[in-house]
């Protein structure tokens, strides 16, 4: 597949496209940023990163009601530090 | 954003989400391998948790979604944590947090008051002449 390296992303030709319009203020704004259609790119994963976080969190806080570990943050240093040591545990 | 390291991180996994909710966190990627040992030994050992799957599919979203950064060792990570360990009498992998938060400028988050020292003894430039 061919690709067109930019800045810090791969394009590829077969990628669907999408057209959005913009006002011209936004353009200029967009355009102040780099590449406009890297900035949107680049905003469309931000925003998607966002959304798809509060999901994982929500997710997360279910599963800290269901089994409420008690492990205090100590213990968790001492837990890390068993295996610096070499020592499992087990 | 903060450095991390993989106490707060798994502090912030399997007991508390208010740690991490609201951090960018950057951490050397030696934090997501001990971070899972942390969850395996709350379901293997401790047998507080039987789900760690699940929790370990959080700690891979939070890399999927960018919300935490883990920086890949290379030469200069790899000497610069050497470096902080042999001055500070530290383990490698507490120096290499440490390395990580000090070439960031970023502050290190973590409950451990070793580590801890080490990193405010590095940033304040004691023990340099060891």
């Amino acid at each position: 597949m061919k690709t067109l390296k930019y800045k810090a992303s791969y394009v590829q030709y077969d990628m669907p496209m999408v057209s959005v319009r913009l006002s011209d203020e936004e353009k200029r704004r967009l355009k102040k940023r780099g590449r406009v259609s890297e900035v949107v790119r680049e905003a469309v994963r931000m925003y998607l990163d966002s959304e798809d976080t509060a999901e994982v969190f929500e997710r997360l806080g279910e599963l800290q009601e269901k089994y409420r570990v008690s492990t205090t943050p100590e213990e968790m240093v001492r837990l890390i530090r068993e295996d610096r040591r070499g020592d499992s545990g087990r | 954003m903060i450095v991390a390291d993989s106490s707060f991180i798994a502090e912030g996994i399997l007991a508390d989400r208010s740690l991490i909710r609201s951090e960018l966190m950057l951490s050397p990627s030696l934090a997501v391998y001990e971070v899972a040992g942390a969850v395996w030994k709350h379901q293997a050992l401790l047998g507080r948790i039987r789900e760690g799957d699940k929790f370990l599919a959080v700690l891979s979203d939070l890399l999927a979604t960018r919300r935490l950064l883990t920086v890949e060792p290379d030469r200069e990570l790899i000497m610069d944590a050497h470096r902080i360990a042999v001055r500070h009498g530290a383990h490698p992998n507490d120096a290499v947090f440490v390395a990580v938060a000090l070439k960031s400028g970023l502050e290190l988050r973590t409950f451990d008051a070793a580590q801890r020292k080490v990193f405010e003894d590095a940033r304040s430039g004691r023990g340099e002449g060891a």
